[in-house]
């Protein structure tokens, strides 16, 4: 390597050449991303796109950045069996649809069938990968989930009237409702109904870009085995869960947003999001709205 | 060692300067020695001449170069340099947090100018600077600066436009971070770029091999490459002039190899080579027992002491390692303890005695 502390305004030169290079092929790829028609454009509310976990103020960071809040429709999990468990996350992000087949299309080997130890070897060597995703804003997996609530709340309405003396069963049909409420006015209407390789293949199959935005996620796989396992003889069963999406954090710019809304938590606004020909995100505009009575009520 | 890159014997660095006067007080010291036993007469007219020469000598490098004049001057320089490299690491974060403080009430226009133009304005600064400081203390921070300046330009990039992470921010940091250490002479920027890059090099090597870019680690092998990079660059490129640059890159070389073999020898399922995980380990705490050995004699060897001392680093830790898996769980803690200690005296035999039969002589090989 030539040296260069010989000539320092070579070097200098370089050095400078090297940032204005860097700041002008990064601020283009940022600008052909929003450049034409969004690949999608989604109006989020406060129920999709939260404040970050850790909250707003921390390390005296100015900026503000809301984090998309999506679901999932859980396999483990579902609104009429555990709804605590559904609507806080509890237990893994896998998902009815992304089973062995699904995961075989999106590139995942699934293990031979083996002993303890091989089946273990196999999940501490196989990796997640980036894959797209599909996310629906209020579409049939959201409305499902409140149907599963519907169904919760009515199967312990019923068990109430049933036995009238009994008081868990009374404390329990109104804890139904209340999360009835919250499903209806609280929770995420996002919820990741499809996953591929090919973001064209997907956009055919969702064409509705009001409603559906396809964004970069991490996939990984996983084996589902009974409480069982392995006095049952069954064999585990190959399947996949959501990890995280590349991107779930959107910056607000400056004067879009006041600063209460990272602080206050019944505040509540719209937001227009749109993803572009990277699949990356920005908001358009935003408005506060009028705060709605609150689920409890 | 310590000669100029033209040849002439006249040093062009602040390295080279304090090794030249270094120098000359041994060769005074060494001659008061043979004055006091009676082998040299005191008042040689060439001596003196020699004497007036060294003199001029030291006075024009303090001056030029900002040198120690003796051990005094040593340990305020060594109290020097610390302030310095705490002070760069301070400024760097400060300007952190000087940012993240005021960003979010400014317009997008405004974050991109200034982000850009801090890169920009701290780089010239750096040089300007550099071309005034022979010191070094001052070019340092500068240089510090300029680089937190640009790590934060693209990191906060990446936040206000909402880019998907990559790997490549390690590239261009890492490559900035090469040519300040280049063009300033400073091992600190050097460690910087190098710690970038191997990175970078690690997240690829793990892409190639199908693995999402962010997960090189769950591979450890992802970073022998680098490693192999590291150890051969100051063989092929010339580093006269850069002092303490080759064996930064060999001492990181020698990390980047071993610290991976080590979490290896210990996690078998976190390698490449699928086969039983206990297989797996052993091979990896015999290549580790064996490769450290190698390094250590290869030291020896070419003269590097960095490498030896790294080798003997990890030949210890990997035999340690293995006590511990063998015997914690089945001997008193103070036997454990005990049988450590008659391990490391018995090395300290064995390296003694090695050395004393002439079998690690080497040749003094300097890259």
């Amino acid at each position: 390597m030539n040296t260069l502390a010989g000539n320092p305004y070579r070097a200098m030169y370089a050095a400078l050449a090297l940032v204005l290079a860097v700041n002008a092929i990064v601020l283009a790829g940022a600008a052909w991303n929003r450049s034409g028609e969004p690949e999608s454009e989604l109006i989020l509310t406060q129920r999709e796109l939260d404040t970050p976990y850790g909250g707003y103020g921390e390390f005296e960071n100015s900026g503000m950045t809301l984090r998309l809040d999506w679901k999932i429709a859980d396999a483990d999990r579902r609104f009429d069996e555990d709804p605590d468990a559904a609507y806080y996350g509890y237990g893994s992000r896998t998902a009815t649809w992304l089973d062995a087949e699904k995961m075989r299309t999106l590139g995942f080997t699934p293990p031979a069938p083996g002993t303890e130890e091989q089946l273990l070897r196999y999940e501490e060597r196989t990796s997640g990968r980036e894959v797209f995703l599909v996310l629906e804003l209020d579409g049939p997996a959201y409305r499902e989930s409140l149907a599963q609530v519907g169904r919760y709340v009515r199967r312990t309405e019923q068990q109430r009237a049933a036995n009238p003396r009994k008081k868990e069963l009374a404390e329990q049909a109104i804890a139904a409702k209340e999360m009835l409420g919250r499903v209806e006015k609280e929770m995420s209407r996002l919820f990741v109904v499809d996953a591929g390789l090919d973001a064209e293949i997907l956009r055919g199959r969702y064409r509705d870009r009001t409603h559906y935005a396809i964004v970069r996620g991490r996939v990984e796989p996983m084996l589902q085995r009974s409480p069982d396992w392995p006095d049952d003889k069954s064999v585990p069963e190959f399947a996949g869960y959501v990890d995280s999406l590349s991107i779930d954090g959107i910056s607000v710019p400056a004067g879009v947003l006041p600063s209460s809304v990272m602080d206050d938590e019944k505040v509540t606004y719209r937001v227009q999001v749109a993803w572009g020909r990277r699949f990356e995100p920005w908001i358009v505009s935003a408005q506060m709205t009028a705060p709605q009575k609150p689920a409890n009520d | 060692m310590g000669t100029a890159k033209d040849g002439s014997g006249q040093p062009h660095t602040r390295t080279e300067a304090q090794q030249r006067a270094d120098d000359i007080h041994v060769y005074r010291r060494e001659r008061a020695r043979l004055h006091a036993d009676g082998l040299l007469a005191a008042d040689d007219e060439g001596q003196q001449r020699v004497d007036a020469y060294h003199a001029r000598l030291l006075e024009q490098l303090e001056t030029r170069f900002d040198i120690d004049r003796d051990q005094q001057a040593s340990r305020l320089s060594l109290g020097m340099r610390v302030a310095s490299l705490l002070g760069a690491l301070a400024l760097a974060a400060s300007i952190f947090f000087l940012f993240y403080q005021f960003w979010g009430y400014l317009p997008v226009a405004a974050q991109v100018s200034i982000l850009a133009g801090a890169s920009l304005a701290s780089c010239v600064a750096t040089f300007m600077i550099r071309a005034r400081d022979d010191s070094g203390y001052f070019s340092k921070l500068a240089a510090m600066v300029a680089f937190a300046c640009f790590v934060l330009n693209i990191a906060m990039f990446g936040q206000i436009f909402n880019i998907t992470p990559s790997d490549k921010a390690l590239l261009v940091w890492g490559a900035y971070a090469l040519l300040l250490a280049y063009a300033c002479d400073l091992r600190l920027l050097l460690v910087m770029a190098i710690l970038c890059l191997t990175t970078f090099i690690a997240a690829r090597f793990g892409t190639w091999s199908g693995l999402y870019w962010f997960d090189f680690g769950e591979r450890p092998e992802n970073f022998f490459p680098a490693a192999v990079l590291l150890f051969a660059l100051p063989l092929y490129f010339d580093h006269r002039g850069f002092a303490g640059f080759p064996v930064i890159y060999r001492v990181f070389a020698l990390l980047t190899l071993f610290l991976p073999m080590l979490v290896l020898s210990n996690w078998g399922y976190g390698s490449y080579i699928d086969f039983d995980s206990d297989v797996v380990e052993v091979f990896y705490q015999i290549l580790g027992f064996i490769l450290s050995a190698a390094v250590i004699w290869l030291g020896v060897r070419r003269g590097w002491n960095d490498v030896v001392n790294t080798g003997v680093t990890f030949f210890v830790i990997f035999l340690y390692t293995r006590f511990f898996d063998w015997w914690w769980d089945y001997m008193p803690k103070s036997l454990f303890f005990l049988v450590l200690g008659l391990v490391s005296i018995l090395l300290l035999l064995v390296m003694r005695r090695l050395r004393a039969a002439g079998l690690f002589s080497g040749r003094e090989v300097q890259p």
